[in-house]
């Protein structure tokens, strides 16, 4: 994990230390694994684009992504960016609809979520602009999440509902932000396509 | 006064106990088994104490160096159930009262932010 992202995590651990009397911290890394899980899974904003090549008269094809769990297939272009049919009946497969007919390099956008941490009470490896974006939303689903436990010295079922509220309203607003690639005012892009169902 | 160590825990207790002095009136052992008790307790009502070792509780057997695997912030918590469960096996009224006391206050330390 970076030092950036470090940094960060601490910077969070302080104000949920100081808002959750009695909570302790392995017991927030280890909520901040589902918080984390829930927001990228609900907005698809970790994205990586992985590279195949695709040979002749082959049609299945396992991927992999080096930095965390694939959840989603967003597209796949060739080299001349032109959308290719395909789907991903299981993460980590890829099934082209058309059979290919020469080899090509393929490229496969992908959403990522966390990967399971070594310890349960390790902090999840994450990009460093996720949290630096989204610092104000994974804190509020932290709380949500931490205040919704019952018998415990920071239970308060009450808040625990504002924040998870807020973090429905900030997940929403990136899923959103994301599907316009971060573009203020942006349109919905042709590319990547969420589902790429045909040529165009 | 730290409590880190069961060593210090049983000295915390026996300053409380009012038992500093040998012959002790609550042997180390009684001591070492009320920590162990006490920690099944904290594990029965806050499991979440015990992420890394839910299934393989720690078990304290002498009075040494060997540190407490517990938050810090609950070690004086257990130190009232150590008390409080040495002055259950006495049988005066005033023992009773401070004893229930001191485990009604391990209890509520463990679920609410009461002090």
């Amino acid at each position: 994990m970076s030092a950036l992202t470090d940094a960060l995590y601490d910077h969070l651990l302080t104000s949920v230390r100081s808002r959750l009397p009695g909570a302790i911290d392995g017991m927030i890394k280890h909520e901040m694994f589902f918080v984390l899980d829930d927001f990228l899974q609900y907005t698809n904003a970790w994205r990586e684009d992985i590279r195949l090549r695709a040979t002749r008269n082959r049609t299945d094809y396992e991927f992999e992504s080096s930095e965390g769990t694939i959840i989603t297939l967003i597209g796949v272009v060739n080299d001349n960016d032109i959308p290719v049919r395909a789907a991903m009946p299981v993460p980590g497969q890829l099934k082209l609809l058309n059979t290919p007919q020469q080899t090509e390099t393929l490229f496969a956008t992908v959403s990522l979520t966390v990967v399971h941490p070594e310890n349960v009470t390790d902090f999840p490896e994450i990009p460093d602009w996720l949290l630096q974006k989204y610092c104000g939303a994974i804190l509020d689903g932290l709380l949500a999440a931490m205040l919704s436990q019952p018998a415990k010295p920071y239970t308060d079922f009450g808040l625990a509902g504002v924040h998870s509220r807020l973090f429905a309203k900030t997940k929403a607003e990136a899923r959103g932000a994301f599907n316009k690639s971060n573009l203020f005012g942006g349109q919905r892009w042709r590319y990547p396509q969420n589902f790429a169902t045909g040529r165009r | 006064m730290s409590h880190d160590t069961v060593a210090e825990m049983v000295a915390s207790a026996r300053v409380l106990l009012q038992d500093q002095i040998p012959p002790y009136r609550y042997t180390d052992q009684e001591l070492v088994d009320n920590i162990n008790m006490g920690m099944l307790e904290a594990r029965r009502v806050r499991p979440d104490l015990f992420l890394t070792n839910a299934n393989n509780m720690p078990h304290y057997h002498d009075v040494d160096s060997t540190s407490i695997a517990l938050d810090p912030q609950y070690h004086t918590t257990l130190l009232y159930f150590v008390v409080g469960h040495a002055q259950l096996r006495d049988d005066e009224d005033t023992q009773d009262a401070r004893s229930e006391l001191l485990l009604r206050k391990f209890t509520s330390h463990l679920l609410t932010v009461a002090s």
